[in-house]
């Protein structure tokens, strides 16, 4: 079952929203509990226990932690001011030990099912290199779905409560729920207990407003990802299955056209999940804010994935850019170096780790490894040419505000995300980079016809064109602020049913699905 | 304050430092700025700023940066 | 409140409306493969003459392959028709049933028996209830070859198929039969919706007063005691007549050295007129169906069978 399948969407949604609507406030919690687990058995059976287990490890732990936390408080109050922080500091070695020690249960719980067969297979070829006679039997796991995703939820929980950002949660069932609520849990957003635990648990009615809000956003995504998706999918997995058969121009296309798909279904299922998650009166956090806007590489960053963004930023980036070593250096670098390239040591020393781990986290390949360096490397070289550039500008009076300039910044970056998209897509690391020769070295248009060979026609191309543009013209409005839904909703009936009905007819009479559809499988899904 | 006005300058002058309340949701202050922020107020008003402090509503306008500091300065 | 619910309702009315529009547009004007009609070949039968077949075929691959309507023809006199498609499961007999059934009446009707050991999606029976009510949902994909008779012109059905719905092959690849039909008192369990659907298909041939059967037709790949078996007891549970032509393979003696065109899978030309030889004789002594032979009515059957003569294939 996935966010796209009618099932989901003409039965158990459905189902799942009247349950809720017409129990008491008290006991809707419930309802969206047991409808998460029914999701995730559906998906992933026995693998639940996983799940259950994370949930356990994130009660006991976090209960653990607060009870610490209690006892610490306790004493102080009794104790006198100059043995105070002689005792906070025992307590908080002992609240960090138990932190660390369930952190580490999670991760390698992430790191046994997903990565025992990378590592496996790397020492194995390591040990090949070295001539050292052992071979490792690699184990094969199966993932539950979400992992990844709920791993990193459950992380966030137990570093806040141990950062006493927030309480320690005692009633199970919120936390449960918090972890294992069925639209986000295949492929996020990335939630923080703080941001959706309360709503989720509170039980609000659906009302008119977030029942056709939620709706709305739900069309929006499915027409992403229906009219979109599987339909540019046959020309990228030839291209990308078959490019030695082609010149650069067409892996161009490739890599474009990947790019597109890679958004659309990325982005089509947050607004299926967001728009879920409102009609049950949960405000989610986005997780796309008009990415191909950006300016600079770090800038899209904060705007694409942007809750795996904020979690590497909140739990790696400035963890290890403050930690006592980066501070000494920081300090010292300052001195020398000046304010802006005196940080920049501690920050690239911290981006280092954010990226590695990223693309790790994407998958357990080299070519995601490479993808996660590429963009570490992008984000040093714009931090280290910031001042020059700026000089530079000033010397030779170009206005880096003038729209001019802000396009040819845009333009760049968009590039520059296209070819780190390529990576990310090809079939090994070799292949990314032959790919990648072949743009440089053998470009040209000559086999753009091609394209028509690939499983789609004229008519798709124009569908696809005229889909991209409508969702460009939305995303500029976005950009300028302008509340499309709230303006939606000013309008008569008439306007409003008629949008709706073309929405949904435009989903039916364009959407790819039906006898003889494949469909893909939400890519992120799978990571 | 004055101080904290001027540090903030020294990292990026384009802001209206006395009004602005969105300096991390607006990306004026990014996360290499926010090293540089922390590393300039340790030395200057000799705090510690935890990285448990280090959220956007600390850091969102200089009055609560100002706040924090002073709360830091307290609690020594 | 009640407000709100009478919105929805006038919503949800008006969206069926405007799809029932489209699906007239949508709708295959004819059904042929240029019209772009889906299952074309069993809804060939949708342009013979109605109230004209007396017996109709449904099932996979297996039915339309192994069973020859103009052999019935010529040894017998009798109409029949093979509606059936490749990799059919049960949900889609049904529905191919309800839509072919609307304006013949056989007298008896046969469902082969390897769709019943198709096992399809829970998805599968929903979408083709959608599709008979809705059929933008089947034929939406038609917007790309629409013309403007989709707009103004009348649905008329007047492609034919002068073969019946029978698939010719011609092939000979050889299948090991050394274990072919292994005697065993073991049961395959038949899924249990596709126990539903038999029922229900059989009721509701019973109800267009037609007789209801189970033919297994000879297949190496597809066919072993077990399914035997299970078949026979559920056919004996539920009063449905079963002849599994696997077990008479000493009676039809198919030569799977010669008489199969994919190594067991389907029987080829020569097995399937073995294959329809016997179906012709058990239809016969059955004594249900009537000889047409001398009906001037039906002397389109005799123009069928001179096409397909004439194209050398066979005859």
């Amino acid at each position: 079952m996935t966010y796209t399948d009618p099932v989901f969407l003409c039965a158990f949604l459905p189902i799942v929203i009247l349950i809720y609507n017409v129990l008491p406030q008290k006991h809707r919690w419930g309802v969206l509990l047991v409808s998460s687990y029914l999701f995730f058995w559906s998906i992933s059976s026995k693998l639940i226990i996983y799940l259950l287990i994370t949930t356990g490890i994130m009660y006991v732990a976090g209960q653990w932690i607060n009870k610490v936390q209690g006892e610490r408080d306790l004493k102080l109050k009794e104790i006198e001011k100059e043995h105070k922080k002689e005792i906070k500091a025992k307590y908080n070695k002992k609240t960090k030990s138990i932190a660390v020690l369930s952190t580490i249960l999670l991760l390698s719980m992430l790191i046994v099912l997903k990565y025992s067969n990378f590592l496996g297979t790397n020492i194995n070829s390591l040990f090949g290199f070295l001539k050292i006679p052992v071979k490792l039997a690699i184990p094969k796991f199966l993932m539950p779905i979400g992992i990844s995703f709920y791993t990193l939820q459950a992380i966030s929980y137990l570093v806040d409560v141990y950062k006493e950002k927030i309480k320690a949660d005692k009633n199970l069932g919120r936390l449960a729920l918090f972890i294992s609520f069925f639209p986000q849990i295949m492929e996020g957003p990335i939630c923080r207990y703080s941001d959706t635990a309360e709503d989720l648990y509170n039980g609000k009615k659906t009302t008119y407003t977030s029942l056709t809000f939620g709706t709305q956003r739900i069309l929006f995504g499915m027409m992403k990802k229906l009219l979109i998706v599987d339909r540019i999918n046959p020309v990228i997995i030839e291209i990308f299955d078959h490019y030695p058969n082609y010149d650069g121009g067409i892996v161009a296309i490739g890599m474009v056209l990947y790019t597109l798909q890679l958004y659309m279904d990325f982005s089509g299922v947050m607004d299926i999940v967001i728009g879920i998650a409102e009609i049950f009166g949960v405000k989610m956090p986005e997780n796309f804010k008009q990415p191909f806007f950006s300016k600079t590489i770090s800038e899209f960053w904060t705007r694409w994935h942007i809750t795996l963004g904020t979690w590497f930023r909140d739990y790696i980036y400035y963890p290890v850019s403050l930690t006592q070593k980066c501070r000494d250096i920081t300090a010292k670098a300052r001195k020398k170096i000046g304010n802006y390239y005196g940080p920049l040591i501690a920050s690239i020393i911290a981006l280092f780790c954010v990226w590695a781990c990223n693309g790790l986290w994407h998958g357990d390949a080299w070519s995601f490894i490479f993808f996660g360096m590429y963009h570490f490397v992008l984000i040093t070289i714009e931090r280290l040419t910031e001042p020059p550039v700026k000089k530079l500008l000033e010397k030779t009076k170009i206005n880096s505000d003038a729209f001019p300039y802000r396009l040819m910044q845009m333009i760049r970056t968009t590039i520059l995300v296209f070819i780190g998209e390529l990576f990310f897509r090809a079939k090994g690391l070799k292949s990314g980079l032959n790919m990648f020769g072949k743009m440089v070295f053998n470009f040209s248009f000559a086999q753009f016809g091609k394209v028509f060979e690939m499983g789609i026609d004229v008519q798709d191309i124009v569908l696809v064109g005229v889909v991209v543009v409508a969702i460009t013209i939305i995303s500029i409005l976005k950009e300028k602020k302008i509340d499309i839904r709230q303006s939606i909703a000013n309008k008569n009936v008439f306007i409003r049913w008629t949008l709706y009905y073309l929405l949904i007819v435009a989903i039916i009479l364009f959407g790819t699905y039906g006898i003889g559809i494949v469909h893909l499988d939400p890519i992120y899904a799978n990571f | 304050m004055e101080r904290l006005i001027e540090i903030l300058q020294e990292i990026n002058d384009g802001v209206d430092y006395e009004t602005c309340t969105t300096l991390i949701d607006e990306r004026y202050l990014d996360s290499l700025a926010i090293i540089s922020l922390v590393a300039a107020i340790e030395e200057e008003f000799d705090v510690q700023i935890p990285t448990v402090e280090i959220v956007p509503e600390n850091f969102n306008s200089a009055k609560a940066l100002w706040n924090l500091i002073e709360r830091l300065q307290e609690e020594g | 409140m009640k407000k709100l619910i009478l919105r929805f309702i006038i919503f949800i009315l008006i969206l069926f409306i405007i799809l029932l529009i489209l699906s007239r547009i949508l709708l295959p004007k004819n059904n042929t493969d240029e019209a772009g009609m889906n299952n074309s070949r069993a809804m060939k039968i949708l342009g013979e003459e109605s109230g004209t077949v007396d017996m109709i075929v449904y099932g996979d691959s297996e039915a339309y392959a192994s069973i020859i309507p103009l052999q019935l023809w010529n040894d017998y006199g009798y109409t029949s028709f093979v509606c059936a498609t490749s990799g059919q499961t049960l949900p889609d007999s049904c529905r191919i049933a309800y839509d072919t059934l609307k304006n013949q009446n056989p007298k008896i009707v046969i469902l082969e028996a390897d769709t019943i050991y198709l096992s399809s999606e829970i998805s599968v029976p929903v979408s083709r209830v959608l599709y008979e009510i809705l059929p933008i949902m089947e034929y939406h994909n038609r917007w790309k070859s629409l013309s403007l008779n989709d707009f103004i012109g009348k649905i008329e059905h007047t492609g034919r198929d002068s073969n019946k719905g029978y698939y010719y092959l011609s092939k000979e690849e050889p299948a090991d039969d050394s274990r072919y039909m292994e005697e065993s008192d073991e049961i395959e369990r038949i899924p249990r919706l596709n126990k539903v659907y038999v029922k229900l298909l059989k009721n509701y041939c019973e109800l267009k007063g037609a007789e209801f059967a189970i033919v297994s037709v000879p297949s190496v790949n597809n066919w072993n005691y077990k399914r035997h078996n299970a078949l026979k007891q559920f056919a004996e549970e539920e009063g449905i007549e079963f002849i599994d032509l696997n077990e008479k393979k000493d009676e039809i003696q198919i030569d799977w050295s010669k008489e199969t065109a994919d190594k067991g899978d389907h029987v080829n030309y020569p097995g399937a007129k073995k294959v329809t030889k016997y179906l012709g004789e058990w239809l016969n002594k059955k004594n249900i169906l009537e000889n047409h032979k001398e009906d001037i009515n039906y002397n389109f059957w005799k123009e069928d069978l001179n096409i397909i003569i004439s194209t050398g294939n066979y005859y």
